[in-house]
């Protein structure tokens, strides 16, 4: 028989929990997948339901899991992929959370009508522990034997029979890597389904439930019992190879080394093979717009539908690619076993700083985006930690800011390469530090709380499965999308109508601007009138306006009110100063793209109205410091909100950052200022 | 089975009835399999260790000595902070499977 996956519609959740006898009449059945974190379970829950699944929350909470609906033999039935489960008593939010749900006990999310353990043959025993734990929820039950193929390559042999009378329900030898085994267990799922047989508890296992001495103690004794019968080989045998690998991976020096290695080559390889979708988006987008430019007539609604709309599209597209290819990158390391060495070897280090080891990779992705490095953030157990790296992920230096640091590099050492390059790695320095020490500084106050010492399984390493890998990062790219891409979107039309309006007709215009208009037209330039006059209607924009009006708020810092302006568009994409700045400094927006020489040109010459150049070494390092520090990303916030469930911490997060930028963009410029 | 030879009334710490067996710490175990005889930790982390297999009565054996150090135990490897290591009793595993017996 086969699985026909049909898209249906997901089932009404019922108010409470439906008893067997209505879900099944009704048609819809919920499978719970449940099982111990790296047995596979996600790979089969993607080899049943693929592209059909879709993430949603617990109700009531920001806990995550993966939910389907199929067709399967004449049933509708919700597959629930549940988070990875060592055991049903909780030691963190998230685990009980996940317990309550197959448990049946969540408001809004009805017990499961069968659990599908996914159960690791490879790793019997430590299995069978949740196993014994599930049995006595007394729902229908069916085991899945999982990574049977790797089982049978270490030599591992089952008594099936046997396994099936110690549990009491039905196991099935499985590999959702090759697809063995599949059709029998749906069989045997829609037949659970169906009957609702509760699972036939052997003596053994109603023995050491009722037990009331060291309760892990018993279900380990009756999980070894299960394993000695049931199993013969030598489970060990794989993990020496992986023994060996850890020798060097988990080694304190090299393991550290390894580490950093792995990191480097990972962001290398996503910045790199980012630039071709990159440069192929920023091609398409400024097609579309030149294209639809010329269908619309000139004024308000082709500006707006180009440089508004499809200008603020292809700016939030354009970071897509790296987005995916880091979720791509990490999700094959995670499977492959080798993060859980990551966090091991970073425990020590982390931990002065108040946080797990696996904070580290969220730390580290921050450098590309820190929107997905929020996402990911999901792995840290404890909520303190978890927030406190969320409040300091934005201190990494993002690519958005690279632009920005360009421009000041460029501007303070034109022809310096090297002292460029130092002032660039320095700025990134500055981000690192600010956020390690804002974590040490929030784990001391704010989230106070005992650091968790580190417990963490060492999975067997395995080839790490591109299905899983491909459908993760589908799943997070359009998760981005929807937050963070409709945030850039409504920023990028804001701006643009506070950019535009109110017009400046050319007769509004200052006298020695309309004179040298008509100049540059006689003369032919119609480049240059055309930047002119953008530069005018820039300044007497809104956003000019506010610019010069906010100026003496910035006056300390040393920008001046084209800074402000250029901070202030920042809030829609932090690269806009660039743009803003070619704008008004008369190059035009395309001026920025064309060559950076050209307006760099032009900004070094600056002066003030009172004389006095504009971009003085103490502006330019306190416009870095600044760029370097600050919060200016709506779209980041939006989703720290997703994450953490309230506008509580992205407000604060808002507030130190800009605290912390502005008094150390202060203290730069004035220091700065006094020593040159 | 080691489950009856426990307290129904302390399920941790320390059975002064039984007599005494040689235990050490794990973090003081370099190499060699030993049985653990107790887990003594907050309440969350002793929840974490023992579902992972880290309980009494379970085999266990040093993989990579440290802080953190990796331990085997149930066939699978656990890396745990030398802290929590501190907490967790062993006892040389010939020793330990005599004194079940006996009981």
């Amino acid at each position: 028989m086969s699985t026909t996956l049909d898209e249906t519609e997901l089932p009404v959740l019922a108010q409470g929990c439906p008893t067997a006898g209505e879900s099944v009449a009704a048609g819809a059945v919920t499978i719970a997948l449940v099982g111990n974190p790296n047995a596979g379970k996600t790979s089969l829950f993607n080899r049943l339901t693929g592209l059909r699944a879709k993430t949603a929350n617990f109700p009531g909470t920001t806990v995550e899991h993966r939910r389907a609906t199929l067709r399967i033999d004449g049933l509708t039935a919700t597959l629930v992929d549940l988070p990875g489960l060592y055991s049903l008593e909780a030691t963190t939010a998230d685990e009980q959370i996940a317990a309550d749900a197959l448990m049946g006990k969540l408001p809004g999310m009805p017990a499961a009508d069968v659990i599908l353990q996914v159960v690791d043959a490879t790793n019997l025993e430590r299995n069978l522990f949740l196993t014994s734990q599930v049995l006595e929820l007394k729902r229908p039950m069916v085991a899945a034997l999982n990574l049977s193929d790797a089982a049978e390559r270490q030599g591992l042999k089952f008594d099936l029979a046997e396994l099936r009378q110690r549990l009491g329900c039905p196991v099935v030898p499985v590999s959702a890597r090759t697809g063995q085994g599949i059709d029998e267990l749906v069989h045997e799922v829609t037949l659970a389904a169906r009957h609702q047989p509760a699972p036939e508890i052997h003596a053994d296992l109603a023995a050491c439930g009722s037990c009331r001495g060291c309760r892990y103690s018993a279900r380990y004794d009756w999980a070894e019992s299960v394993r000695t019968v049931s199993m013969q080989g030598d489970p060990v045998r794989h993990g020496r190879i992986s023994e060996a690998i850890d020798r060097v991976l988990t080694h304190r020096v090299a393991g550290l080394l390894a580490f950093a290695a792995v990191m480097a080559l990972t962001f290398l390889v996503i910045f790199w093979a980012a630039k071709f979708p990159m440069n192929l988006i920023d091609g398409l987008f400024g097609l579309a717009g030149k294209t639809v430019g010329r269908w619309i007539p000139e004024g308000d609604l082709n500006s707006l539908v180009t440089d508004g709309i499809i200008g603020g599209v292809g700016g939030m597209l354009v970071f897509l690619p790296q987005i995916c290819l880091l979720f791509f990158v990490l999700a094959l390391l995670e499977d492959s076993g080798y993060m859980a060495r990551a966090a091991f070897v970073m425990d020590r280090l982390m931990h002065k700083v108040g946080l797990p080891g696996k904070a580290f990779v969220p730390l580290l992705s921050a450098h590309a985006c820190a929107i997905p490095a929020i996402m990911s953030t999901r792995v840290i157990e404890d909520r303190r930690d978890r927030l406190a790296t969320i409040l300091v992920l934005p201190l990494m230096t993002c690519s958005a800011r690279i632009p920005v640091y360009a421009m000041v590099t460029a501007l303070l050492f034109p022809h310096a390469a090297v002292k460029a390059a130092g002032l660039f790695t320095a700025a990134y320095a500055l981000g690192i530090i600010a956020a390690l020490a804002m974590a040490w500084i929030f784990k001391h106050t704010l989230l106070k709380g005992p650091i968790r010492p580190l417990v963490i399984e060492l999975p067997n390493y395995r080839l790490p499965s591109l299905r899983n890998a491909l459908l993760l990062t589908y799943d997070r790219a359009m998760a981005f999308i929807t937050t963070a891409g409709t945030t850039i979107l409504v920023i990028s039309l804001v701006l643009w109508a506070l950019a535009t309006y109110p017009k400046t007709a050319v007769e509004e215009m200052p006298a020695a601007v309309q004179a040298q208009l008509a100049e540059l037209t006689a003369a032919g330039d119609e480049e240059a009138a055309e930047a002119l006059v953008e530069q005018q209607e820039l300044e007497h924009s809104f956003a000019g306006r506010i610019g010069q009006s906010i100026e003496p708020v910035f006056a300390p810092l040393g920008f001046d009110w084209k800074m402000s302006v250029g901070v202030l568009s920042s809030f829609a994409a932090r690269e806009a100063i660039v743009s803003t700045l070619a704008v008004l400094y008369g190059l035009g927006a395309d001026g920025a793209e064309e060559g950076v020489d050209a307006i760099l040109g032009a900004m070094q010459t600056a002066k003030h109205p009172g004389g006095g150049l504009v971009f003085t070494t103490a502006t330019c390092l306190s416009l870095l410091v600044f760029y370097v520090l600050a919060m200016q990303c709506l779209p980041t916030q939006v989703v720290a909100r997703r994450e953490t469930g309230s506008w509580k911490w992205p407000l604060l997060q808002l507030g130190y950052m800009t605290l912390l930028a502005y008094s150390a963009a202060a203290l730069t410029y004035q220091v700065a200022s006094r020593l040159s | 089975m080691s489950a009856a030879t426990l307290s129904p009334q302390a399920p941790l710490g320390p059975d002064t009835a039984r007599p005494a067996v040689e235990s050490m710490s794990l973090a003081a175990l370099r190499s060699g399999e030993a049985r653990v005889v107790r887990v003594d930790a907050e309440a969350d982390d002793a929840a974490r260790l023992m579902a992972l297999g880290v309980c009494v009565g379970r085999r266990i054996e040093v993989v990579r000595a440290g802080d953190p150090m990796i331990v085997r135990v149930v066939a699978a490897h656990v890396g745990l902070s030398a802290r929590l290591a501190v907490g967790v009793f062993v006892a040389a595993a010939d020793q330990a499977a005599s004194e079940t017996t006996a009981a």
